[in-house]
């Protein structure tokens, strides 16, 4: 059981949801934010937080992003992302990418 | 109050809203952990509303954890069911607004009338608080006392009365209540329990990923489903359902046939030891493992587990609680960890203190017209109706409901709502017009835990233990009364309060701590009423002087007084390392300044105190000798009866029901509006694919389920988590609540149509609610929802 970020996040990364995670779960990537699933204790505060409601639980997600589940997981245990706990910038190119909904091989590791 | 502003972003975009929001500290009344939370309120005046939530960094217990069901506490305030005016039944059963006047005055000549003529016996308290707010409660209790009424039924009774028989019997009060130090445990073994999705203890979820992450620390899960927790745990044993005595007789003989009891710990600290070991040695080992349907290699991992642990804690629930056996199996969970001396040290079991305690002590009484046990002063709900449908002199005839909702929580509705209707008065104080109010003669409108000044006795934590007063967050929604002003202004239209001159002397007393004491003391032994409502004297007069809203607090000088007198350098201990070496030396060692000092600490800490820190149990234990009373000779008889035959399914019967499951977006009845619970609205029967196959039902169908009270059409949802034969309906739902057009609706299945309030436990009376036997038959294609159909006639 877990919250996942799904890939709305690619190329945006708002990072509100940091500020508010009480387990400091996210971890950050070059172009996304990860939830490391060992940490994350599912307490919901992080969903409303997002602009763009990138996070969902794993129970919610739809089908078209099931797959993030593991991702999230994988990017997690990556050396290069490390916790972030305190909201920075979203990129500069979030305003453009927000409502795209091709953004997977975007994913930059 | 504290208030700091802060500038939210909506969801709808990436700009700052324009509203500030003001953060309040309070706590989460969902479930009895009550995390520390922190409530943004937008708007001002009558227009405020809480509309966001988060954790807590400052609460010394929580830390700033937060579950997920926490999301929700803006819809237990904010929703169309609030009462906002006293309500009176008319003939047809429908209810008329009336004034706050009219109705305290119209019932308090009801139940004096009734009092007069059959005392307070004929009256009976139902609640007294829920999961979040227990300061009302005292005042209700208070005044109902004032009136010579002492039966108490509430959700403490038709849960965990067994249990605390047992503490009774093994500790030497049925006060003396266990908690447990998770935190540095090496094996935790969870029975009954899914506390991944339900908690029971302090930060559940992040003690579980602590549990897992570190390979010498393991986790087992013993339960027919496969839950959320066992989905993480070293070891899942999923037995038959109901047949967790068999397990737990068989793994204690096993444990003692291979040596594993702490017989240098049993030498120091027990007594009885003998009998039990007598007892356990004719266990048929084997045979039980076959009747639970668990494998040998399981049953020697498990054996290998308990005895390989450093320090073990059993962490139980309602699972098997509200299951078959239910005391035996809390005397036989208890038995696991003190015969391995799991007791009194870091990572295992303790007494915790209490500042004021939940629940009293009552042992060997009985309730006068049904010679039903009152075990902690309490009577189990399973009775109320045994209580009001009796020829007894001493029958019930007034229900007084606070803060709880019979109708949907109590099993066998039928019976519960054939009682309520033989009654001379009910009177219903909430928030909400519950299933329950729809039923009073009278609806009192209480402000919601928010808009009042709240505190839960729920304080279980060791070493450290922590009370929590909490602020009122919003006002109180115009109409509504918090309870210490409704239970005085009914106490004195019954003639009850003390004189105006005898508080106003007490309120000038108040301004100084130190004379206070002893005017009041004066006060009660001049005046009769002083003592029996002291409740609510000290909230009139001693609470006019505490801060943040928190005069409802005022009750609790007592028991901080008691406590600073009877265990001082507890309360010192607590108290320094609160102060964070500040003020130490100011800090009073003993006596009446110490006592002042607690109670002005604890009101005044807005996310928590620190109260007590003590390391050995044996100082709570009440017996003589200090020592564990192990034997209790009714249990073990009970554990010698045990029949393998009895464990299999009944053929009549061929699915075993858990009903009131927590799952992940369920937690409290009082959660009526169904937009919490988006993902499961209509509060499907889980339910193996295979069985649902074999019924010829589709996923996402429906079924009728069949219990001996009452036929039921329920959704269906198919999970391989369940166990062939075991069938669950979740907890919280069932409610009618109005549509946006004020038609009501029921939202999910009311489950307790089902339940059999026969089906009980022998000595707690606590329902059998996770084992209840049903058929299971697919629904016609036009069957409505979650309505019951009758099958049998009331039972008188």
């Amino acid at each position: 059981m877990t919250h996942v970020v799904t890939e709305a996040c690619i190329q945006c990364r708002y990072t509100e949801c940091v500020d508010v995670c009480s387990v400091d779960c996210f971890r950050q990537g070059p172009n996304f934010l990860t939830i490391d699933p060992d940490e994350c204790i599912d307490c919901a505060v992080c969903i409303p937080e997002c602009p763009i409601n990138a996070i969902v639980t794993e129970e919610d997600l739809p089908a078209d992003q099931q797959h993030m589940t593991a991702l999230n997981a994988e990017l997690a245990r990556l050396p290069g992302w490390r916790p972030i706990t305190k909201r920075t910038d979203p990129l500069p190119q979030a305003d453009a990418w927000k409502d795209r909904t091709d953004k997977l091989p975007h994913l930059l590791r | 109050m504290d208030a700091s502003t802060d500038t939210p972003t909506t969801a709808a975009s990436a700009t700052p809203s324009a509203t500030p929001l003001t953060w309040h500290k309070s706590a989460c009344n969902l479930c009895y952990i009550n995390c520390g939370v922190e409530l943004g309120v937008s708007g001002d005046g009558a227009g405020q509303r809480i509309v966001k939530v988060r954790g807590d960094a400052d609460n010394p217990r929580s830390q700033g954890y937060l579950c997920n069901k926490a999301q929700a506490i803006p819809s237990y305030v904010h929703h169309r069911d609030r009462l906002t005016t006293p309500l009176r039944r008319r003939a047809d059963g429908s209810h008329e607004p009336i004034s706050w006047d009219i109705a305290i005055r119209e019932i308090a000549e009801r139940l004096g009338t009734v009092v007069a003529a059959h005392g307070g016996k004929a009256v009976a308290a139902f609640g007294g608080g829920g999961q979040g707010n227990h300061a009302g409660g005292s005042y209700a209790f208070g005044l109902l006392r004032a009136l010579g009424s002492r039966t108490i039924f509430n959700a403490l009774s038709q849960e965990k009365t067994g249990d605390f028989w047992l503490n009774g019997h093994l500790f030497g009060s049925q006060m003396c209540h266990t908690g447990e130090d998770i935190h540095h445990c090496d094996l935790l073994l969870v029975l009954g329990a899914n506390p991944r999705l339900a908690h029971g203890f302090t930060n559940a979820r992040d003690q579980l990923n602590g549990l897992r992450k570190d390979p010498q620390r393991k986790l087992v899960v013993v339960d027919p489903r496969r839950t959320e927790t066992a989905d993480a745990a070293d070891l899942h044993i999923a037995l038959r359902p109901g047949t967790d005595a068999f397990l737990l007789g068989a793994l204690l003989a096993e444990l003692m046939r291979r040596n594993a009891f702490d017989e240098v710990f049993l030498a120091a600290h027990a007594v009885g030891v003998d009998q039990v070991k007598s007892a356990l040695a004719a266990v048929p080992v084997a045979e039980w493992l076959a009747a639970a349907d668990v494998g040998s290699d399981a049953f020697a991992q498990l054996v290998q587990m308990v005895i390989d642990a450093k320090a073990m804690v059993v962490r139980v629930e309602l699972g098997i609680q509200q299951g078959l056996n239910s005391t035996l199996n809390s005397y036989l969970e208890k038995l696991l960890y003190l015969m391995t001396g799991h007791f009194s040290r870091p990572g295992t079991h303790g007494l915790h203190s209490w500042l004021a305690p939940l629940w009293g002590n009552t042992p060997g009484a009985r309730h006068f017209a049904t010679q039903a046990e009152v075990i902690c002063g309490l009577l189990s709900p399973n009775v109320f109706p045994d209580a009001v449908l009796s020829d007894h002199p001493d029958r019930l005839r007034v229900l007084w409901v606070d803060s709880a909702n019979p109708v949907n929580t109590a099993a066998d509705t039928a019976r519960v709502l054939q009682a309520m209707a033989t009654l001379d008065l009910m009177v219903v104080v909430d928030v909400a017009y519950t299933e329950t109010a729809a039923q009073a003669d009278y609806v009192l409108p209480a402000a919601s835990t928010y808009e009042k000044c709240e505190f839960t006795l729920f304080n279980f934590e060791l070493p450290t233990n922590y009370f929590h007063v909490r602020a009122p967050v919003l006002p109180p929604l115009p109409g509504t009364l918090p309870e210490p002003e409704i239970y005085g202004r009914l106490a004195r239209a019954m003639g009850l309060m003390p004189d105006d001159a005898v508080l106003d002397a007490l309120r000038a007393a108040a301004r100084d701590p130190e004379r206070f004491g002893a005017a009041f003391a004066e006060a009660a032994a001049a005046d009769k009423n002083v003592g029996k409502l002291g409740g609510q004297v000290l909230y009139e007069t001693l609470g006019r002087s505490l801060p943040d809203g928190t005069a409802a607090a005022a009750p609790l000088w007592q028991a901080c007084h008691r406590l600073a007198r009877t265990r001082p350098q507890a309360v010192r201990q607590a108290l320094l390392a609160g102060a964070d070496g500040a003020g130490a030396e100011s800090l009073p060692e003993e006596g009446t300044a110490l006592g002042e000092w607690l109670f002005r600490t604890v009101v005044g800490a807005r996310s928590g105190a620190a109260f007590s820190v003590h390391t050995a149990s044996w100082d709570f234990i009440e017996h003589a000798d200090h020592k564990l009373h192990l034997a209790v000779p009714p249990m073990l008889d009970w554990l010698l009866a045990l029949d393998p035959k009895s464990a299999g399914p009944d053929p009549d019967w061929p699915f075993v029901l858990s009903a009131g499951q927590r799952r992940l977006n369920n937690a409290n009845q009082i959660l009526r509006d169904p937009g919490t619970r988006a993902s499961d609205p209509d509060g499907a029967l889980y339910i193996h694919p295979d069985d649902l196959a074999a019924l010829g039902v589709a996923d996402r169908g429906a079924v009728v389920v069949e219990t001996i009270r009452a036929r039921m059409v329920v959704r269906v949802k198919a999970t391989d988590s369940m166990r062939r034969g075991h069938v669950a309906l979740p907890h919280g739902y069932g409610q009618r609540h109005p549509a946006a057009d004020g038609t009501r609706q029921v939202v999910g299945p009311p489950i307790n149509w089902l339940t059999d309030g026969a089906a009980r436990d022998r000595v707690a009376d606590t329902p059998h609610h996770k084992h209840v036997p049903v058929r299971l038959h697919a629904a016609p294609a036009d069957a409505v929802l979650n309505t019951v159909l009758p099958v049998a006639e009331v039972a008188p």
